[in-house]
Parts: structure tokens; C-alpha cells; sequence
């Protein structure tokens, strides 16, 4: 099956996800051992979908074997690529973008300069911006105003520090989170798991955004709807039926 | 007898604490934690993020651990379900055996936790 047969079939089964499913937006394994098992964990714990990040540079034929591994955990949990990157200049994010967009099913950019924050907040081809705990940078008013992209937090962090550095990671999400809502920006939250046992479930996940300042029904849409509604639009974009916004192919002639 | 009346919230008994069970599913590396290193650990994990006046809101009581599951279920103030929540999910080492304990479940009955089909 083609990478488009692929999108398509499994976009309609996104269509039918309940109101109720969980999504964790990211996982990172540290070796492609762990992924069926991060995914038979990913079931146990709850979650209907599962987003796996993979190396921006990956080929097609790499890509296509990491989903066939992962195929027969459908429909009980959807696996949808995501990518990270982490430009320093403007430019290069620019050309990372072109790259990655018509690849991933989600495209998330590390922010780690003020010039990135501010052309990735406003860039209609990122999904989410995240800022790191252990950079300078954090989400100031003015990247918070122009932004139109999810803020993801990343909990993986705050979960395995301990100490000084768990204190630090915890002051700067809560401002951070404080920004994004004071401004109305959508919140995604993702555990960055790179193994199994810093999976987290759902419950835990709000209940963390809870600490951090969210409110209850925040922070079930930033594990459900919002993650859902973004992944079912980019499904819908790399399918082949799309044309743009608003246009698709109903019904081709056939030869 | 108008304290009787379930309808009528002002007029509930003033020294019933209401109370939630939190299920846990444990999940470790190499050594299995005991129910002691257990309780120990969610008593730092509480006190390190929401301090001794948080410990002393949540009153975490370990009531039930299955070593064989790696279930285990957490009594709690009802104010104090959420910070308890945010706790045990901050969990990561205990004696320094990497552990992961993930909330599933809440109730307001542990009969329901046991009861669960999910657990059998």
C-alpha cells in the first residue's frame, strides 16, 4: 500500500474516533525496539492515538516500515507520524518546513530563538511550537499575540528531573501556560516518552496541566479535540483528493 | 430530623470527610518496589510538589497494593484528588529502581476500583 492509500484509509478511521479518545501527541523512542511495545503500553494506559517522532531526514521507505510495524495496533490505536525540528534562523526553518510538511502528519518546531518563535508562531504549515525547558527562550506576550499554532507542553522533562531542575522546568511551563491562556492560544500536551515507563496516562497528563494552571476542560482538549480536529486537517491535506482549502476531488473519471 | 434530607447539602453531618480512592497502575525496572518504598515515595513525591501544607490537604493513605498486578489504590481527601494525581504521576524512581505509577481511575467507592472489569 502507497503512502497516499495509506493516509486515506486511515483518515476516515480519524473521522470516527469518539469524543472521548486520548491522544498523546508525542513519543520519541530511543531505539525502534521499544515501538510496538511503547504502543502496547499506549493501549494499556488508555490512549486511542499515539503520535511517534521520527527523524525529519527520514526516506519514504524508512517511514513506510516504521507504520508497517505499528499497522495491526488499527483501529484500537491510531499511530500518525510527527517530526521535530529545531532550526536556529529563519531561513533554515523555512527550508526544514518545505521539506518535512508534505511527509508528517504533524509538524512540531523547537523553538530556540526569538527569530523561530516568531515565524514559527504564524506559520500556517506548523502544528505546534514547544519551548524547551532547558533554554533561555521562553513564550513572550508578543510571540503569544501573533501566535495561531498549538502551544505544546512537553512533559517528559518535568516527569524525569529531579531536584533544582524539576523546579525550574515547573516555574517556567506554569509561565508559559499562563501566557498562552491569557491569550487564548490552544494547548496540546504530549508526554515525549522515550521508553516505557515514562509513558504517562491521560489521567496523569491532565492532572500535571492541572497543577500547572489549566483548567479541567483545557485540559481535556489538549490531550482530545484540538489534537484531533489538527490531525484529521492534515489528513485531509495529504491526501490525494485535496485540492485546497475548501476544494477536493469528489469523484475522478475513470479511464 | 431535617439533616436527614439528602437534598438539602447545608444541613450534612459537619464531621464526614468526603473521601476519593485513586487506582494506580505501577509499572518498574528490575527491583519490584515494596508497599513500604511505595508508601514512602508518594510521601516525598507530594511533599517535594505542593509541600507540607499539600500533604497534609491530599492525607494520602496507601489501602490496597497487589504486587502481582502492579495495581495499587490510593485513598484521598476529595479536595486533594488532583494534586495526588499530579504526584504519583511524578513518580519516577523508587529506591532507585526506575518505577512509573500512572493513575487510571477515580472513584468515590474503593468497591468499584476492586470491582472493575478492566483489572480482571
Amino acid at each position: 500500500m502507497g503512502r497516499r492509500e495509506a493516509s486515506r484509509s486511515s483518515f476516515w478511521r480519524v473521522e470516527a474516533t469518539p469524543r472521548s479518545a486520548f491522544v498523546d501527541l508525542s513519543i520519541k523512542p530511543r531505539d525502534k525496539s521499544l515501538i510496538r511495545e511503547m504502543c502496547r503500553n499506549a493501549i494499556t494506559l488508555g490512549f486511542s492515538a499515539l503520535g511517534l517522532t521520527l527523524d525529519p531526514s527520514a526516506t519514504p521507505e524508512e517511514m513506510g516500515a516504521v507504520k508497517s510495524m505499528v499497522a495491526d495496533f488499527e483501529p484500537q490505536l491510531e499511530v500518525f507520524t510527527r517530526a521535530e525540528i529545531a532550526p536556529r534562523k529563519r531561513r533554515s526553518l523555512l527550508n526544514m518546513l518545505s521539506q518535512v510538511r508534505n511527509r508528517f502528519e504533524v509538524v512540531s518546531v523547537r523553538c530556540v530563538s526569538n527569530e523561530v518563535a516568531l515565524v514559527a508562531a504564524r506559520d500556517r504549515r506548523v502544528d505546534s511550537v514547544l519551548f524547551p525547558c532547558d533554554g533561555n527562550l521562553r513564550m513572550s506576550a508578543g510571540v503569544a499575540s501573533i501566535c495561531r499554532n498549538l502551544l505544546e507542553v512537553e512533559l517528559q522533562p518535568l516527569i524525569m528531573d529531579q531536584g533544582e531542575r524539576r523546579r525550574r522546568c515547573f516555574l517556567l511551563l506554569s509561565q508559559d501556560l499562563r501566557m498562552a491562556l491569557a491569550a487564548g492560544l490552544p494547548v496540546a500536551v504530549s508526554s515525549g516518552a522515550r521508553d516505557l515507563l515514562q509513558q504517562r496516562s491521560p489521567l496523569a497528563l491532565s492532572s500535571i496541566l492541572a497543577a500547572l494552571g489549566v483548567g479541567g476542560s483545557e485540559a481535556a482538549k489538549a490531550m482530545g479535540s484540538l489534537v484531533i480536529s489538527r490531525l484529521q486537517a492534515n489528513r485531509r491535506k495529504l491526501s490525494h483528493h485535496y485540492l485546497e482549502d475548501g476544494v477536493a476531488v469528489a469523484k475522478r473519471p475513470s479511464c | 430530623m431535617a439533616w436527614l434530607s439528602p437534598r438539602d447539602p447545608a444541613a450534612r453531618p459537619r464531621g464526614r470527610l468526603r473521601r476519593r480512592y485513586v487506582r494506580a497502575i505501577v509499572q518498574w525496572q528490575g527491583s519490584q518496589p515494596s508497599k513500604e518504598d511505595l508508601i514512602e515515595a508518594i510521601r516525598a513525591s507530594i511533599c517535594e510538589a505542593f509541600g507540607l501544607k499539600g500533604f497534609a490537604d491530599v492525607s494520602p493513605r496507601l489501602v490496597s497494593y497487589d504486587q502481582g498486578k502492579g495495581v495499587a489504590i490510593v485513598r484521598c481527601t476529595h479536595q486533594g484528588v488532583e494534586q495526588l494525581c499530579a504526584a504519583l504521576t511524578l513518580i519516577n524512581r523508587v529506591k532507585g529502581a526506575a518505577v512509573s505509577v500512572n493513575p487510571e481511575r477515580i472513584s468515590g467507592l474503593m468497591r468499584t476500583l476492586r470491582n472493575d472489569e478492566s483489572l480482571k
